[in-house]
C-alpha cells in the first residue's frame, strides 16, 4: 500500500475518533443535569487556605506515576546504575559495549578467514 | 560552471575563516548588533552555499569531487559531495540559520555574543566538514572541530557549576570517542594504505563487478583485498570506527553524555545538538557501513570475512535501536526538566535511525534518511518553542512553566506540532518515517521490531502530554499576566519549521520519489560512481589530462 494512502487513512481514522470523542464530551456537557455549586471545585485542605496553584499535582506525581511504579526494577537499574551522572559509571557500560563489538566482529572475521 | 565546484568545496573553510575572524572583529567594533548581523549572515551564506551544492548534485552532476590544493585524490584530500551528503548538508545549513536568527534575541540579556557566534560558525564548518568530506582522515579533523565548537557551546553559561560540569564530562566521552576512531584510522591506513573513502570502497568491492580496476590497472588506485588478515584488520577498524561514532550519535549505551549537555547548553545549541550534530554521527555510521564496507550490496563484498562482520553489525545496530527507543521511552516520562525529557527523546530517535540502518534494506535506509530529516526540523522546532518558555519564564521545570502557553499561542502551536511529528501522528513528518520503518520490519520478517517503536512512541506521546498538559491545561504558579509570544526574530524560525514539519508529512510521496530516494542510492547503491568520480580525478593526472 503506497505511503500517501496510509497516511491518509490513519489521518482520516484520528480525525474521526477526535471528533467522536469530542462531540460525546459535549453533548455529556450539556445534558448533564447535576451543575456542581462553584463551592465543589475549591481545593479542600482541611480547613486551611489552600490556592489551586500551591496544591497543584506535581508532573512528576501524574498518571505516569503508574508505570514508574509497575516498572520500579526497571527504573532502579535504569537510575541508580546507568543514569547515575558519573563518569566511571558511564564508562563501564561504553567499554563493555566496545569490548563486546570488537571481539563479536574479530572473531566473527577471523572465522571467515578461516 | 568549474567555479561552482570551487565555491562548493569551500563552504565549510569560508564558514571556518568567518568564524575566526569574528573575534578580531569584535576587538575593533564595539557593538553587539555588529556581532550579531555577522554570525546571522555566516549562517546565511552556508545556507545559500549548501542549496547550491543540493542544486548542483540534484539537477547537474552527482557525485561532485573538490581536490584540496589540486591534488588528486588518493594523494590530496577531497570532498566528494553526492545526494546522500549534500541533502544532509542543506538539512544542517538550513536548520542552522533559523537557529541563528532565534538566537539573537534568545541571547539578548547574555554577554559573550562574540564567542557564541564565533563556536557557532565554527560548529556549522565542522558539520558540513564531516558531511561532505571524501576523505577519512579529514572527516576526524571535521569530527574534532565540530566537537571542539560543541564542548564550548555547552559551556557557555560559565558561570553555572551544571554547565561546565556536562562540557567537562562531554568532551572527555567525545575526546575518547575520537581517539578511538584515530585508531581505527590506523588500522584501515595500515590495512588498506589509504584514506580516501572511494579508494576504501573500491579496495573493499569486488574487482569482478568493478570491471574499471582491471582498466586503471594499478596498485596506486587499488585493488580488491583477498589477504585475509587484512580483512580481519578491517573487521577490526570498523568495529572501533562504529563504536566512536556511536557515542557522536548517542546511540544506547554511548549516549550518557546527551541528557547532560543537551539541557545544560542555552536552548539553539540544545537545537542545533540535538537536530543536527548527533546526526554526523549518523551520518558517519551510514557512510562507513554502506558506502565505504557496502552493506546493503553484500553481493559485491570481496572478503567474506568482511561481508560475515558487517551482518554482525547489522544485527547490534538493531538491537542497539531497539534498546536506545525503550531506555530513552521510558526515561522520558519520569523527567521533570523539559530539557532533560526532549534530550532522552533524541535517544529515542537515534534509535529509530540506527534500526533503520541495521535493516540494510531500500526501505530501511529510506526510513533512516527521512527520519533523520523530519527529527533533525521537529526536534529543533520542539527545543525553540521550549526555549522560548525557559526565556520568559526563566526555569526548565516542567512544573513552574504551567498555565503560560496559554498567553503564547504561537509558541505553543509550534510546540504541539514538534511533539505530534515526533510521536509519530499523521499528517506530520514523524509518522511518514516511522511508517516506513513497519513496512521495512515487516518486509524483513521482523515484525516484532515494530512494537518496539509502538510502545516507545506511546512513552514518548505521555511524556509530551506531560508537558502540553502543564502549558496549556495547569493553572500557572507564576504571574504571567505580563508575558507574551516572542517578537518575530524567535516567532519566525518557529513558524517556519512548523510549516516544514507539516509540509515534510504532507508532501511525503514526492519528496520521497524525488529527494530521499536519490540519496538512498548514493548512500548504498551507486558505490560505482562515488569510486568512479574520485579516481577519475587520478586518471586523469596519470594520462597528462
Amino acid at each position: 500500500m503506497h505511503i500517501y494512502v496510509i497516511m491518509l487513512q490513519t489521518t482520516l481514522a484520528m480525525i474521526i475518533i477526535a471528533l467522536l470523542l469530542y462531540s460525546t464530551y459535549l453533548y455529556v456537557r450539556k445534558h448533564r443535569k447535576v451543575i456542581p455549586a462553584p463551592e465543589k471545585f475549591k481545593p479542600y485542605a482541611c480547613g486551611e487556605d489552600a490556592s489551586v496553584e500551591t496544591i497543584s499535582v506535581s508532573s512528576r506525581n501524574l498518571y505516569w506515576a503508574v508505570i514508574s511504579s509497575v516498572f520500579k526494577k526497571l527504573y532502579r537499574s535504569l537510575r541508580e546504575k546507568l543514569h547515575t551522572g558519573i563518569l566511571n559509571d558511564w564508562f563501564i557500560s561504553m567499554v563493555l559495549y566496545l569490548t563486546i563489538l570488537f571481539i563479536v566482529l574479530v572473531i566473527i572475521a577471523l572465522l571467515g578467514v578461516i | 560552471m568549474s567555479y561552482i565546484i570551487h565555491l562548493i568545496g569551500l563552504t565549510p573553510a569560508l564558514l571556518v575563516i568567518l568564524a575566526f575572524a569574528l573575534p578580531l572583529i569584535s576587538l575593533i567594533v564595539k557593538n553587539r548588533r555588529v556581532w550579531e548581523v555577522y554570525g546571522v549572515t555566516g549562517s546565511l551564506i552556508g545556507l545559500l552555499l549548501a542549496s547550491l551544492t543540493f542544486y548542483y548534485t540534484y539537477f547537474v552532476q552527482s557525485p561532485i569531487v573538490y581536490k584540496f590544493g589540486a591534488w588528486p585524490p588518493p594523494i590530496g584530500i577531497v570532498y566528494e559531495i553526492d545526494r546522500f551528503n549534500s541533502l544532509l548538508g542543506l538539512v544542517v545549513a538550513g536548520v542552522m540559520f533559523f537557529v541563528a536568527l532565534y538566537s539573537v534575541e534568545y541571547l539578548e540579556r547574555e554577554h559573550g555574543v562574540e564567542w557564541y557566534f564565533t563556536l557557532f560558525l565554527g560548529m556549522e564548518a565542522g558539520m558540513l566538514g564531516v558531511l561532505y568530506t571524501g576523505d577519512v582522515f579529514n572527516l576526524f579533523v571535521m569530527l574534532e572541530v565540530t566537537s571542539v565548537t560543541a564542548y564550548g557551546l555547552v559551556a557557555f553559561y560559565r558561570s553555572r557549576k551544571e554547565s561546565i560540569e556536562a562540557a567537562l564530562k562531554y568532551a572527555i566521552i567525545g575526546s575518547t570517542a575520537t581517539t578511538v576512531y584515530f585508531i581505527a584510522l590506523a588500522l584501515i591506513y595500515g590495512s588498506y594504505g589509504t584514506l580516501n573513502m572511494a579508494q576504501i570502497s573500491l579496495k573493499t568491492a569486488s574487482p569482478i563487478d568493478y570491471f574499471f580496476t582491471i582498466l586503471y590497472g594499478n596498485r596506486l588506485v587499488g585493488e580488491a583485498i583477498y589477504y585475509p588478515g587484512l580483512a580481519v584488520a578491517g573487521a577490526a577498524a570498523i568495529a572501533l570506527a562504529i563504536w566512536a561514532f556511536s557515542v557522536k550519535a548517542a546511540l544506547f549505551p554511548n549516549h550518557f553524555w546527551l541528557p547532560d549537555a543537551h539541557p545544560a547548553a542555552p536552548s539553539p545549541v540544545s537545537a542545533v545538538l540535538s537536530g543536527l550534530l548527533v546526526k554526523v554521527g549518523v551520518y558517519a555510521i551510514a557512510r562507513f557501513t554502506f558506502t565505504l564496507f557496502h552493506a546493503a550490496t553484500p553481493d559485491i563484498i570481496v572478503s567474506n570475512a568482511i561481508k560475515d562482520a558487517l551482518q554482525a553489525l547489522l544485527v547490534i545496530l538493531l538491537v542497539l535501536g531497539a534498546a536506545s527507543a525503550l531506555v530513552a521511552g521510558f526515561m522520558m516520562i519520569v523527567q521533570t526538566d523539559i530539557k532533560r525529557l526532549i534530550a532522552y527523546s533524541t535517544i529515542m530517535h537515534i534509535g529509530y535511525i540506527a534500526m533503520g540502518l541495521g535493516l540494510a534494506s531500500y526501505i530501511g535506509l529510506q526510513a533512516a534518511i527521512y527520519h533523520a530529516i523530519n527529527h533533525a526540523v521537529a526536534k529543533a522546532l520542539l527545543f525553540l518553542a521550549a526555549g522560548v518558555f525557559i526565556h520568559v519564564v526563566g526555569t526548565r521545570s516542567i512544573d513552574e512553566i504551567s498555565g503560560v502557553g496559554r498567553v503564547m499561542p504561537v509558541t505553543t502551536l509550534s510546540f504541539v506540532i514538534a511533539a505530534l511529528s515526533l510521536a509519530g501522528i499523521p499528517p506530520f513528518n514523524g509518522f511518514v518515517s516511522k511508517a516506513l520503518l513497519y513496512i521495512g520490519f515487516i518486509d524483513a520478517g521482523l515484525a516484532p521490531l515494530t512494537i518496539i517503536v509502538v510502545l516507545s512512541s506511546a512513552l514518548a506521546f505521555m511524556a509530551y502530554a506531560k508537558i502540553i498538559y502543564g502549558v496549556w491545561l495547569k493553572a500557572p504558579v507564576k504571574d504571567i499576566s505580563r508575558l507574551r509570544d516572542p517578537s518575530w526574530l524567535m516567532k519566525a524560525p518557529l513558524m517556519v519549521l512548523s510549516i516544514t514539519c507539516i509540509l515534510l508529512g504532507i508532501l511525503s510521496p514526492y519528496i520521497l520519489d524525488h529527494v530521499v530516494n536519490p540519496a538512498v542510492t548514493d548512500l548504498a547503491y551507486n558505490a560505482r560512481n562515488y569510486i568512479v568520480a574520485a579516481l577519475n580525478e587520478l586518471q586523469q593526472i596519470l594520462l597528462g589530462g
